[in-house]
């Protein structure tokens, strides 16, 4: 899977980060930080 | 009185409060489409050591796990993972000094489930970690992390390796010193 194509799953408008009860969502930096580790935790599956 | 054994109408007395084992420090309702919740005021002095549950709530896709963290650290974790595939055949994965400890609790379609145990998180000392994590009909498996750090912590990340979370809720609970 690409950057790309998580991205497609998971808009930076649909996904948040929660701190107690109050949720946000994600800063471009913290956005694209998150996609590339999901994306690489995707792409190195346990052997 | 015969601790723990208790009949209605009974009066609890301090040394039979003292002697109950783990209280319950905060309950967290986990939101709509997180990818991770941080807990603060978890940890303080008056726990060493403690156990995280999560329980109910679902995962936007299934197949993923999840991952701790303490404060706002970045490194310094050291987690390994042994699993087998439902079988005897032994296996593991790990990492040295990452972001997080991975492998930490289940993250299903079916719902979200963990029991993590923290050793002296309060304390500025390395913090350990103890868990097990079940990933559908793939895998099963125990998980042992350390933080190497010497920082206090009162809070905690709950995260994902992938996707969202929505619902269900985190209990945080502390052994008696």
């Amino acid at each position: 899977m690409t950057p790309e194509e998580y991205k497609t799953l998971y808009p930076q408008d649909s996904v948040y980060i929660q701190v107690d009860d109050t949720e946000r969502l994600m800063t471009d930096d913290e956005y694209e930080a998150w996609v590339d580790q999901c994306v690489y935790n995707i792409n190195h599956p346990l052997p | 009185m015969t601790y723990p054994s208790f009949s209605a109408g009974d009066i609890l007395t301090a040394a039979d409060m003292n002697a109950v084992g783990l209280w319950l420090v905060k309950t967290q309702t986990i939101g709509s489409a997180v990818s991770s919740v941080t807990v603060t005021d978890a940890f303080s002095s008056t726990y060493d050591n403690y156990v995280i549950t999560v329980a109910g709530g679902a995962h936007s896709t299934g197949g993923q796990v999840m991952t701790i963290s303490l404060g706002a650290a970045t490194s310094a974790f050291y987690y390994s993972m042994v699993y087998t595939s439902w079988n005897n055949t032994v296996t593991a994965a790990g990492a040295a000094n990452v972001a997080n400890i991975v492998y930490v609790g289940d993250a299903d379609t079916t719902g979200l489930r963990a029991r993590i145990e923290v050793m002296s998180p309060y304390l500025a000392k390395p913090t350990g970690f103890s868990a097990s994590v079940r990933n559908g009909t793939f895998y099963g498996g125990t998980t042992n992390g350390l933080h190497i750090s010497s920082t206090s912590y009162t809070s905690f990340v709950l995260g994902l390796s992938g996707g969202t979370m929505t619902g269900g809720t985190i209990r945080v609970y502390g052994y008696r010193n």
